[in-house]
């Protein structure tokens, strides 16, 4: 390491602990203004309205992965009858509906666990109903998963595996032709950098909530556990494919 | 990308479509499509079975080239 990089990596922990300090210093000067009470009134909301959150989620995020289902569907039945100067561009007008379909579906199932995660245990006397509502959610958002990946195998011989089996991943990574890979695999990579930054915002956060609100420690031992799984399970691939 | 290809008027000589030569070379009709325009440089394996397919040699489809302002 010559010297020029010693002194920019100082030069970096100096900003990193000065913006680090700045930001603990706003929030304490937040909890001077009873932000803790805000906070725990966000919570109390969450708690005390989470069947009508329920049923707001699957309005906003399902039903629109749904139309758009729809909507991806037509467009690629249409490609089918398409001269070759179109193919392409309803190709990608198909394939960019349907990466939107599984994103916020994704996002809808994750909104569902981290709500009932967050509520359940709170509210007892509706526990029965957000528990319904809950398997209602994850149930139609797995269909619609499994729906749209066995419309997408309609659509396209080639791609093999079972949506519902453990192995799909695999078997349908292996069906893909080597241009398809290998943007699998960029777009793997580009999404694990951008989670590997997002832990270490997050582990930052955690611990100056942690010092500031005593929010506890417990997300930082997951957010933690997350990136040593991250960094570990990296190299035992790169291994792997030495 | 300085590796340009004839590929499409290869298979315009050969009438059959960007579907039909992905079928042959076992790859989708979008990898065929993007080797065309130039935006996806095939593997060697992809290339032989290509020329194999048109009964052509590798040159006669693909031919590398110093872009000039290199």
């Amino acid at each position: 390491m010559n010297k020029k990089t010693i002194g920019k990596m100082i030069l970096l922990m100096i900003i990193g602990g000065i913006v680090g300090g700045a930001f603990t210093l706003g929030l304490v000067k937040l909890t001077d203004r009873n932000t803790i009470s805000l906070i725990g009134e966000i919570g109390d909301f969450f708690v005390d309205n989470s069947i009508a959150i329920y049923i707001v989620l699957a309005v906003v995020l399902f039903l629109p992965a749904l139309y758009h289902f729809q909507k991806g569907k037509a467009v690629l039945i249409s490609v089918e009858e398409a001269t070759e100067e179109d193919y392409d561009e309803l190709e990608k007008k198909g394939s960019r509906i349907f990466d939107n379909v599984i994103t916020i579906n994704s996002v809808f199932m994750v909104l569902n666990f981290m709500l009932i995660g967050m509520t359940f245990t709170r509210n007892k006397e509706q526990a029965t109903i957000i528990l319904a509502l809950f398997l209602i959610n994850i149930l139609a958002s797995s269909i619609l998963e499994i729906t749209t990946i066995k419309f997408i195998q309609k659509m396209d011989k080639r791609l093999k595996g079972d949506p519902t089996s453990l192995k799909f991943s695999k078997d349908f990574l292996g069906s893909l032709d080597e241009a398809e890979q290998l943007k699998v695999y960029k777009v793997g990579y580009l999404s694990f950098r951008f989670s590997r930054m997002m832990t270490l915002a997050l582990i930052v956060l955690s611990i100056l909530f942690n010092f500031v609100f005593e929010t506890g420690g417990l997300s930082i031992f997951l957010i933690g556990i997350m990136m040593i799984s991250q960094a570990v399970s990296y190299n035992v691939y790169a291994i792997k494919n030495q | 990308m300085p590796l340009y290809n004839t590929l499409k008027v290869q298979r315009a000589k050969a009438g059959i479509n960007q579907g039909k030569l992905g079928e042959l070379a076992g790859v989708s009709r979008q990898t065929i499509s993007s080797i065309e325009r130039g935006e996806y440089n095939p593997s060697i394996t992809l290339v032989l079975k290509l020329a194999q397919i048109f009964n052509v040699t590798v040159e006669e489809i693909f031919n590398y080239k110093e872009d000039s302002n290199e």
